[in-house]
């Protein structure tokens, strides 16, 4: 039974990032003073894209066509282990946190594989400016991570999600330090504005576009897709972890529809969030890239110390 | 018009008598032609062999390098052209060279300017430019062989194609022997709606150490399919050189045409065309603005300024008929007259705009996301645009300041207040702030002219008498200044039109600006450059 | 775990100590004059703040007027005044290049366990509370002095004195919450 809500769960969250997406442009449109398209538009795009015949240049070799199954599979396997309406899964039993930042380390390690695969000029420069992005986000998500595994004494995100709900109302500094942190990671890891332009056209300044520059048909989708499953992931890993309220203890038809209602309703604070973030500020020289990451380094450590110093014993 | 003037005041023509002096001392001849051809320029006939001296000599005043234009006179040899420019006069020097001996001392050594103008000669009429630095073809690709001129009379207009012309891939680029320079191709096709061109950067890292441009993609043969058109012909053809400067060209063209003939146009008429001229000018800055700011990943202030684009041009449409104004100015006048009921909504329209330009332009300067790209980017030093002899924002963007309509005012900026802009930071955000303040200045200008407008008749008709003449027309586009020169053969009909559009010497700053600025800085860069590609490639 | 055996009040005040360390960080990190003034400003308002609660949790009316009066000048006239000087000096565009960021924030980060190690031995402090703000407190003098040290501006040297004397205040009025 458990395994079963697990499964439909993580389904659930697959078929809804595509939606998560539309409704950060919907609303990102409406900022901006446009008339936005539907919040469906995503999945008019990935059937439109599953449906074309792709085009693979006569040099690729195995990795290029392989990129885009792998990140795929990673971000499915990633939303398989973070709690969505429900926590107590078997799933997070079976692989915690740090198994999470290793999925994501995979699946950018083919792609920036990829990217350098058919020798083109963007996809090399994409893929450099990636890994120099992961270089620097991976310790400051690893150091938040560590926060918050130090302060529930496990690395299991649904036992430390329960730990939250135990311990009540407790005002950490140490946690919002590291939900600082986490947040700028997950700009920079999801490629939004300041970091990177998801839509830009111009190839010089892209940094995750340019490595999927020359796919197209179905492998652009899952590559698409993938990259909404992460955006979504981010989104709900954040509200998840700070802000657990809502989330189905048991899973009881209707505390398991109540925790879907809240962890929709806490993607769409975030999904208006983030597209205003966005709209105030411009993307950011890359070589600022290394201060903006510093900076989520620090929000991070600054966590660790502010709970060593002021909460504990 | 300013043509019934006297042909040079003082104030534009001392430097012009000191050089003639200096050169007779260096035992330089020189034909005075002035007030006999090309009115209201000066004009010397030399001996090829003196070509060289005279730059020369021109760099040490510190004239401005404006354009070189050759001519076939069919049969009779050939004739070269320069333009120089100091304090708002004109001089064109020019020279007679035999079809067999075609070569003259290259002008680039003195003049970066000239590098590509003498390229782009030698091209498309096989003149040799000696001591030249950099002798690669320019604007020939593939399209014809190395052997044939196609500006030369005895060249077709419809050429001689292959069916299939052949890839342009043996072009010497500079590149770099050290293994971690990495060479990044870009274009000629782009990912958005611009026109071709190939930039090749060498990068180290991000950091870009040379780029070098290619262009000649979008050369529709403007020059050759001018030869035989009758005066209106000319004018729409102008009018299609570059489509964003349409009321510029056609105006600079129609100038030409008219000071040959020494065709007055009634003041109705050259009001008119003022106003079609500064809406040309802010359609095409507030288009801008935002561009760069989309380049930054800013898309806000894009689709601010894209609507205040877009309600200006339907304004145009309204008023004139034409979005983006073209063919609204022909040989004589204009064609359109402002109907007396669209001058107050026109009034109200410019004070809008000066409102919202005022609610929006603070946000960009105090977005310290945005002006940190923005400021200290795309650094041209003032050297660097003095030396290239940039024009409009891209010059005054540096301190190097030109602007025709204050400098050497036409009709009818003779009778209104232009403050040209400058600013002298050379950064990126320097060329922002200028096309600010020009939308500042050209809607007080509109308001000038609006004012000034009286009633009366728009277009004179072209007179019926056949001439052999010559005419040059200077004009302050939005790009800055527009050199079109025009020669008709007798029959009524054009042998020669040269347009020299200012990206002619605004593309070379792009290769000098980028230096040291990272790879994902380039698109920011090259838009606030802007360079026309059709104006240059011609 | 320490923290939930506080009162909420108690949890309150050791956040806002938290936060004040932080803003101490990002004036550290700020390079533009303007944003620098603003963190100034919102350290005020944070020692203000705290201020308040404390008297309004141990009912000392007297805090009430220091609160005031920190917000008052705190973070209005010495900001006002400051911005009024930067215009006038015309400085106000000027970026100050920060030399070698990532050590200062290493730096900035070894203050602050350093201060924390420095009131450890404190035994007068007894309560775990007290001493723990109190090492705050030292932490927001010591980054004060960093940003006097590795900054060149006239503007962020008196920005870096006036944080020294923020961290100190704070000391103060923190030590209120934890006396009889």
């Amino acid at each position: 039974m458990a395994w079963l809500i697990s499964f439909f769960e993580t389904a659930l969250f697959i078929a809804l990032a595509p939606l998560f997406c539309g409704w950060v442009k919907w609303v990102k449109c409406l900022l901006q003073n446009r008339r936005p398209p539907s919040v469906l538009q995503p999945y008019r795009d990935l059937i439109k894209l599953f449906r074309k015949r792709p085009v693979i240049a006569a040099e690729a070799s195995w990795v290029f066509e392989a990129a885009p199954y792998v990140v795929f599979v990673t971000a499915v396997f990633a939303a398989g282990i973070v709690p969505f309406a429900a926590h107590h899964l078997p799933t997070a039993k079976v692989a915690d946190l740090i198994v999470l930042v290793g999925f994501f380390a995979l699946g950018r390690f083919f792609l920036t594989l990829a990217g350098m695969d058919l020798g083109t000029a963007f996809g090399g420069m994409g893929s450099s400016r990636e890994m120099m992005i992961a270089s620097l986000a991976e310790p400051a998500m690893l150091m938040a991570v560590f926060t918050l595994a130090i302060s529930a004494s496990t690395t299991n995100l649904s036992e430390a999600i329960h730990w939250v709900l135990e311990t009540g109302l407790v005002l950490r500094p140490s946690f919002v330090f590291a939900l600082g942190g986490l947040t700028l990671v997950a700009i920079a890891e999801t490629g939004r504005i300041p970091v990177d332009n998801p839509a830009t056209h111009l190839e010089l300044t892209m940094v995750h576009e340019a490595m999927i520059l020359e796919y197209s048909g179905k492998y652009l989708a899952l590559l698409e897709w993938g990259s909404q499953i992460k955006l979504m992931l981010y989104g709900v890993l954040i509200s998840n972890i700070f802000l657990p309220w809502g989330i189905a203890e048991d899973f009881e038809i209707s505390h398991l529809g109540f925790g879907l209602a809240a962890i929709v309703a806490k993607l769409a604070v975030l999904g208006i969030a983030l597209p205003t973030g966005e709209t105030l500020v411009a993307k950011m020289r890359v070589f600022r890239y290394q201060e903006f990451l510093g900076f989520a380094y620090l929000l991070s450590l600054l966590g660790m110390l502010s709970h060593v110093i002021l909460e504990v014993n | 018009m300013m043509d019934s003037r006297a042909p040079l005041s003082d104030l534009h023509s001392a430097w012009i008598t000191d050089l003639r002096q200096t050169l007779a001392a260096q035992g330089v001849e020189s034909q005075d032609l002035t007030g006999m051809t090309l009115l209201p320029a000066a004009v010397w006939q030399v001996k090829p062999d003196d070509w060289g001296l005279i730059a020369r000599e021109a760099q040490l005043v510190q004239c401005r390098w404006a354009g070189l234009w050759l001519d076939d006179l069919g049969g009779q040899g050939f004739r070269a052209n320069v333009a120089l420019v100091k304090h708002g006069g004109f001089l064109v020097v020019r020279t007679e060279l035999e079809a067999s001996t075609l070569k003259l001392a290259s002008h680039a050594r003195y003049f970066p300017a000239a590098d590509r103008v003498e390229r782009h000669a030698a091209d498309l009429y096989g003149v040799r430019f000696e001591g030249h630095p950099d002798p690669r073809r320019w604007v020939r690709h593939q399209a014809w062989p190395e052997d044939q001129y196609p500006l030369r009379k005895t060249f077709p207009a419809a050429g001689r194609p292959e069916d299939r012309t052949r890839p342009d891939s043996e072009y010497p680029f500079l590149g770099s022997a050290a293994p971690e320079v990495y060479e990044i191709p870009v274009g000629p096709v782009h990912a958005g709606i611009i026109e071709p061109g190939h930039f090749r950067f060498l990068a180290v890292g991000e950091t870009v150490l040379n780029l070098e441009e290619r262009l000649g993609y979008v050369h529709k043969g403007i020059e050759k399919i001018a030869e035989g058109r009758d005066a209106d012909g000319l004018a729409r053809l102008a009018g299609r050189v570059s489509g964003d400067s349409t009321v510029a060209h056609a105006w600079a063209a129609c100038m030409a045409m008219e000071r040959a003939y020494a065709l007055v146009i009634p003041s109705r008429g050259y009001r008119l065309r003022g106003i079609l001229a500064e809406r040309e000018r802010i359609g095409n800055h507030l288009g801008d603005i935002g561009a760069i700011c989309n380049d930054v990943g800013f898309p806000f202030a894009n689709y601010q300024l894209t609507r205040l684009r877009e309600g200006w041009l339907r304004d145009n449409a309204a008023w004139f008929g034409h979005r983006l104004l073209m063919d609204r100015i022909v040989p004589g006048g204009v064609a359109t007259d402002l109907r007396n009921e669209h001058v107050e909504p026109m009034r109200r329209r410019l004070s809008e705009l000066a409102t919202e330009l005022d609610e929006l332009r603070p946000i960009l300067d105090t977005n310290h996301s945005l002006q940190d790209r923005l400021v200290g980017a795309g650094m041209l030093s003032l050297e660097d645009a003095t030396s290239l002899g940039c024009l409009g924002y891209v010059g005054r963007g540096s301190g190097f300041d030109c602007d025709l309509r204050r400098d050497r005012p036409y009709a009818p900026y003779d009778e209104l207040e232009v403050d040209a802009a400058s600013r002298r930071e050379g950064d990126v955000a320097a060329r922002l702030n200028v096309r600010f303040d020009e939308i500042g200045a050209s809607l007080k200008v509109l308001d000038q002219l609006l004012t000034k407008l009286d009633s009366g008749p728009i277009r004179n008709p072209w007179p019926g008498e056949a001439r052999v003449s010559e005419g040059l027309g200077v004009v302050e586009g939005w790009r800055g200044e527009i050199l079109a020169y025009v020669r008709f053969d007798g029959r009524g009909l054009v042998a020669r039109y040269y347009p020299r559009d200012p990206s002619v010497f605004n593309w070379p700053a792009l290769e000098q600006l980028i230096h040291g600025n990272i790879v994902p800085d380039f698109p920011m860069c090259n838009k606030s450059v802007n360079g026309s590609y059709a104006g240059h490639d011609l | 775990m320490g923290l939930m055996q506080q009162t909420i009040f108690e949890q309150a005040v050791l956040f806002l100590a938290a936060l004040v360390v932080f803003t101490s960080f990002l004036m550290l990190a700020q390079r533009r004059l303007f944003p620098l003034i603003g963190l100034f400003a919102w350290q005020g308002l944070l020692l203000a703040a705290t201020t308040a609660l404390v008297a309004y949790n141990r009912d000392y009316s007297h805090l009430y007027i220091s609160a005031l009066i920190t917000l008052a000048i705190k973070t209005l006239v010495i900001p006002w005044m400051l911005r009024r000087w930067i215009i006038q000096l015309d400085v106000h565009r000027e970026v100050e290049s920060l030399l070698y960021p990532s050590y200062v924030m290493t730096a900035a980060s070894s203050l602050v366990l350093f201060s924390y190690y420095v009131v450890l031995p404190i035994e007068q402090l007894s309560a775990l509370a007290s001493r723990n703000a109190i090492a705050v407190s030292l932490a927001v003098v010591l980054l004060g002095m960093l940003l006097m040290i590795t900054r060149r501006q006239a503007v962020t040297h008196v920005i870096g004195f006036m944080s020294i004397e923020n961290g100190l205040f704070f000391a103060v009025s923190i030590r209120w919450m934890w006396t009889n």
